[in-house]
């Protein structure tokens, strides 16, 4: 039997992991508890739970500071749950095989995600929006304390982006993870949010797309509280230091050399489902 | 000087803040409790197969009839956690409604809280 000790530190590490890459803490959660031998689908459907501890506390920082977009995180919440329940049914279908090259594979793109999310050039958003978009009335300004500046942007093709978040819910069902890199991957390209606003409102938005999907774990009696409770605990004190550290990194280099070892987590995911 | 009002914002903020807190309190009593029965931390007994509403009404029992332990609390902490989102959900759904009398996110909340209610209650 796995010792509390074990599951605790390991669960730090993963939250301090995840809040370092960007990706969260179950996108390290979840391989690295399999390495100490917890069966996948029950390190996926505890990572889910965990998921709404690190959202929680996030989003409520996130909504003080006023950077939330809570109307478009509302409107795409519709899509993510009904992705979440999709993605958490495939699980229990899946054999563990499938999940742990589809886990490697979702490792791998969001690291290159966030690689890419880097070298992006920030742009000027144009300031135009569609008739379904204006029909939703969504916020478009946020202050930005760092800058010292309000800042007005305008989301897009809500229309679009909307029914494109299934598939970030699909994935977080499916794997345990928040799939923040997926959420704002499909704001920032798709719609056009700035990626301040949109890490903000993908924090709020994956709070409620892991309930969906803990909902079928729990139903399926894989919530394991021994396993959940260190967890949530750990991920938390993780995500906490970890963001108060990101604060004082500056150099980006760093950053990227978490996520090559992310993307080589991803790799060794998809041999241990191949061989 | 009169107080701002109440705005969604700082309604989200609360439910969250206080939904986190109350779980994770719950969970560090509950391994501090377990502690100093037996001295280890963190071995709670399985969850049987169930939805939301009976995984509540089962740790309620368990605190109730067999008495309040480390693993009801614990199990309490989890139910917390898990509650949190949906309350975000069914405020938002009053705020939009009673408050503000905006069909469109009335509807969009509420499609959220009905799924949400289907899947956690079996409703």
């Amino acid at each position: 039997m796995i010792s509390f000790d074990t599951v605790f530190l390991t669960a730090i590490v993963a939250g301090l992991f995840g809040a370092l890459t960007g990706l969260g803490g179950g996108t390290v959660m979840v391989p690295v508890l399999t390495y100490i031998g917890v069966d996948i689908k029950i390190a996926i459907a505890a990572s889910m739970i965990s998921i709404i501890a690190t959202s929680c506390s996030s989003a409520a920082i996130y909504v003080r500071e006023r950077i939330v977009n809570l109307k478009l995180g509302m409107y795409m919440e519709m899509f993510t749950i009904v992705g979440s329940l999709i993605g958490a049914t495939l699980t229990l279908l899946s054999g563990s095989h499938i999940l742990f090259i589809a886990f490697g594979g979702v490792l791998i793109a969001s690291g290159i995600a966030v690689a890419f999310k880097e070298r992006k050039r920030q742009e000027q958003t144009v300031l135009l929006k569609d008739a379904f978009t204006k029909a939703l009335v969504i916020t478009c300004s946020y202050e930005d304390r760092a800058e010292k500046r309000r800042v007005l942007y305008c989301p897009n093709r809500s229309k679009e982006g909307g029914p494109l978040m299934i598939l970030a819910g699909v994935v977080s069902g499916l794997l345990g993870i928040g799939a923040g890199a997926f959420n704002v991957l499909i704001q920032d390209l798709v719609m056009g949010i700035p990626t301040k606003a949109s890490t903000s409102t993908s924090n709020l938005i994956i709070g409620v797309t892991a309930l969906a999907g803990s909902s079928v774990y729990l139903a399926a009696g894989l919530i394991d509280p021994t396993l959940a409770v260190p967890i949530i605990l750990g991920v938390s004190v993780g995500a906490f230091a970890g963001t108060a550290i990101l604060v004082r990194l500056t150099n980006k280099a760093v950053r990227r050399y978490f996520v090559v070892v992310v993307i080589l987590i991803g790799l060794d995911m998809i041999r241990r489902g191949v061989f | 000087m009169k107080s701002p009002p109440w705005d969604l914002d700082m309604l989200v903020e609360v439910i969250l803040l206080a939904g986190l807190i109350l779980a994770i309190s719950l969970i560090i009593t509950s391994l501090v409790w377990q502690w100093i029965l037996t001295g280890t931390f963190g071995v709670f007994p399985a969850i049987a197969a169930m939805n939301l509403l009976e995984y509540s009404i089962y740790t309620l029992r368990n605190a109730t009839v067999e008495g309040m332990g480390p693993a009801a609390l614990a199990n309490s902490g989890i139910a917390v956690l898990l509650f949190t989102p949906f309350v975000r959900v069914l405020a938002s759904v009053i705020f939009f409604g009673i408050r503000e009398h905006n069909r469109i996110y009335t509807a969009f909340t509420g499609f959220v809280l009905v799924i949400l209610g289907i899947v956690l209650f079996g409703l």
